[in-house]
């Protein structure tokens, strides 16, 4: 039996479930939270851990990685989930890429396997909407969903054909799996690097407009009016988008949405001096969309902020701009970021824990809240002033704009499967 | 070369590098103007230099080029230069050796400066930011991005022939939203306070925001040229084309080329520039192509001389 006492820290899970804040002591008995309460007295070989300046709150939930730079690497797959661990992200879902495309039962097994022999992060499986994303044929919706895939997706693959659409929505529907969509016309965005915008007039970049995303919603929405099939856009970056998905859900369709880290702190600006580690896709956009992508988190019409994370090699990211892989690394400073959101007083606390815990655990059925008798799935923030640096990252990926960002939080302690 | 040597006492390298245009200040290009004129004999002959004697530079055009390649070689001669023209279809890059590797294998052997074309916006920056040492990255021409050495031929151009930019309208026609050297022209332009400038094209071949590039959009192009100054006609870069952005090149040219009724529309002295190649009857019919009012050719012989300034102001000479 091993036991761990978490000695004064402050206890913060907003879930409405659960809904604690106070500063008390916690007790962890092997997996579990065996008790909440003040002034709790250790055995001998009982673990103290300090965590006066700390806050405790449940691990948190990333529900889209781009990991297609790992090139499929069991080795490199398990460092990004130990990285994870180690920034407070329990749990991740694995999105299907060129070279993985999660769409047999065996790619779903050997990453389950994998994860099985491994004290790391949770790795969740996204199935393949459609047939080796090729937006043709559907994918084993059923088969997925019996072998642990939590939804369903085409990622950044475009499904031509409106009817493959229809048809994937309401087979998922029947299969009983929320269809994960990132909405972006593949004509409309096509050969785009940046925002069609200021910058890309000035630069002479090609440009990804931002009707290219919010064609595709319409489009999946109108669908989603017929099916019924719930459907979560991941990676929206412009106002339009969250004007369509505010009304979308105030008309009561199953919709929700998620915006990645990078689209609350950067826009289009940040492209300037093509700095290769902002090129991202979708793109950054304009200040005001980064503004109105803030007030969409806090008034609830996006449900989930996700790290975004997609870490790149050195030598995908040393190249001219355009000819860059697009993405940012993600894991291992969304929790300094997260922070310094509630800080800057752009998002408040509640409503930024629910965005990483609470509400991704609702969509997509899993479990997560601080709770007597339940895993003990933790994450310890400590009340620090901590200057990102890439250097320091864990993950494969270097490659991110927040280098010198400050925050005054960073990740102490990840508690997961009984491992710090 | 009095001026040249003027300037260049007070700082050995003038420039680090010379990647755009929008960080020159009008004082800069002032300097590049009376450095270029300089290399003029009395009877418009170019003058041979042995100024940068010992230095070597290597053209790599990832692009096809005819004038901007040929002029940055001749410049070079005429400044006594080593010139390294590499032969980018048979180079490693095309067995997948990266840009930046290649450049610092050529650094290694000791070139001075690197001539820069490449499909890519900002490529010639990014070499210019991974570079160590004390190597001269000039920008030949970057996807739409920028292509400053053609923006400062075009402002000598126009200097020798109207000297006063802040009373001048000049009209930029054509792709817009594909060209490099519209980009170019529009912020020395701005820099150098012009009075005003237009430009003309189909919505589809304008980037999305004019506001900042600081000019007036006019779709039709005979409210365009009246009273205009200088005219700037643009080819089509259908080579950075995939899609239907016009269409078809002869509505393009009932639509917008310049044809002598339209010269016309502008002041009598007005000057019709293009950076070339010229597609005749397309966007510039041959009669005015070869008029009087044309200073295509200036254009080019004003080549040579732009690009020897950049030389000198960028790799620098002990004066």
């Amino acid at each position: 039996m091993s036991v761990k006492i978490l000695k004064n820290a402050k206890v913060f899970d907003p879930n409405p479930v659960v809904n604690i804040n106070k500063k008390t002591d916690l007790k962890i008995v092997d997996n579990n939270i065996a008790t909440i309460g003040n002034n709790l007295i250790a055995e001998k070989n009982d673990k103290i851990i300090d965590c006066e300046n700390c806050t405790i709150i449940p691990g948190i939930i990333d529900i889209y990685a781009d990991l297609s730079a790992l090139q499929s690497s069991n080795s490199l797959l398990i460092k990004e989930a130990k990285t994870a661990h180690k920034a407070g992200i329990t749990t991740f879902f694995y999105a299907p890429d060129k070279i993985n495309t999660i769409d047999s039962l065996s790619s779903i097994k050997s990453l389950q396997n994998l994860q099985k022999k491994q004290k790391t992060s949770s790795i969740k499986t996204i199935g393949a909407l459609t047939s080796k994303l090729q937006g043709e044929q559907l994918g084993k919706m059923y088969s997925f969903k019996k072998q642990g895939a939590v939804a369903l997706c085409n990622a950044l693959y475009p499904i031509y054909n409106t009817k493959i659409k229809k048809l994937s929505l309401q087979y998922a529907k029947s299969v009983g799996l929320k269809v994960i969509v990132l909405p972006q016309d593949a004509y409309l965005s096509a050969g785009g690097c940046v925002n069609d915008g200021p910058i890309s007039s000035k630069l002479g970049l090609p440009a990804i407009p931002i009707e290219a995303e919010t064609c595709d919603i319409v489009v999946w929405l109108e669908l989603v009016k017929k099916t019924k099939c719930p459907v979560h856009f991941v990676n929206i970056t412009c106002a339009e988008s969250v004007r369509l998905i505010r009304q979308a859900k105030e008309n009561n369709l199953p919709v929700t949405a998620s915006v990645a880290m990078p689209y609350l702190l950067l826009n289009e600006n940040d492209n300037l001096n093509f700095n290769t580690d902002t090129h991202i896709i979708p793109p950054l956009r304009s200040y005001q969309d980064q503004l109105f992508l803030q007030q969409g988190v806090v008034d609830g019409t996006i449900d989930i902020i996700s790290s975004g994370h997609t870490p790149c090699s050195k030598e995908q990211k040393l190249k001219a701009f355009a000819m860059t892989k697009p993405g940012i690394s993600g894991f291992d400073s969304f929790v300094p970021l997260l922070f310094k959101l509630i800080d800057d007083k752009i998002i408040n606390k509640t409503t930024a824990i629910n965005a990483v815990c609470t509400n991704p655990a609702r969509i997509f059925n899993l479990t997560s809240g601080i709770t007597l008798k339940k895993p003990a799935n933790l994450v310890i923030v400590k009340n620090q002033n901590t200057i990102i640096d890439n250097t320091e990252f864990n993950s494969f990926g270097k490659n991110t704009p927040f280098n010198g960002f400050m925050s005054n939080y960073q990740v102490y302690k990840t508690i997961f499967k009984n491992k710090e | 070369m009095l001026y040249f040597a003027l300037i260049m006492s007070k700082k050995n390298n003038y420039f680090k590098h010379f990647l755009s245009i929008d960080s020159l200040s009008k004082h800069q290009i002032q300097d590049i103007i009376s450095v270029a004129n300089g290399f003029f004999n009395q009877d418009g002959s170019i003058i041979q230099s042995t100024a940068l004697q010992g230095k070597t530079i290597a053209n790599l055009f990832f692009e096809n080029s005819t004038r901007t390649k040929s002029t940055f070689e001749l410049s070079a001669k005429k400044l006594s230069v080593n010139v390294l023209n590499v032969d980018i279809n048979h180079s490693a890059t095309s067995k997948g050796e990266s840009l930046l590797d290649m450049i610092l294998n050529l650094q290694a052997m000791q070139v001075d400066a690197f001539v820069i074309r490449h499909p890519n916006a900002g490529a010639p920056l990014f070499v210019a930011s991974q570079l160590k040492n004390e190597a001269v990255i000039i920008n030949a021409g970057d996807g739409s991005h920028s292509h400053p050495t053609q923006a400062m031929l075009d402002i000598f151009t126009i200097w020798q022939h109207k000297k006063d930019f802040q009373s001048l309208k000049i009209t930029i026609v054509g792709d817009i939203l594909h060209s490099r050297v519209a980009r170019s022209l529009i912020m020395a332009l701005n820099i150098m306070q012009v009075g005003e400038i237009r430009v003309v094209a189909p919505r589809t071949l304008m980037p999305s925001n004019t506001d900042v590039l600081g000019v007036h959009y006019y779709p039709d192009i005979d409210e365009a040229l009246v009273d205009v100054d200088v005219i700037v006609m643009l080819r089509l870069q259908k080579e950075r084309m995939n899609h239907a952005y016009i269409p078809s090149g002869s509505e393009f040219c009932h639509q917008y080329g310049l044809n002598e009724t339209r010269l016309k529309l502008a002041k009598k002295d007005a000057i019709v520039m293009h950076p070339g190649p010229t597609n005749r009857g397309v966007e510039i019919a041959p009669q005015i192509a070869d008029s009087p009012q044309s200073v295509i050719l200036n254009q080019v012989t004003n080549g040579i001389v732009i690009r020897m300034a950049v030389m000198m102001m960028t790799m620098g000479a002990d004066t």
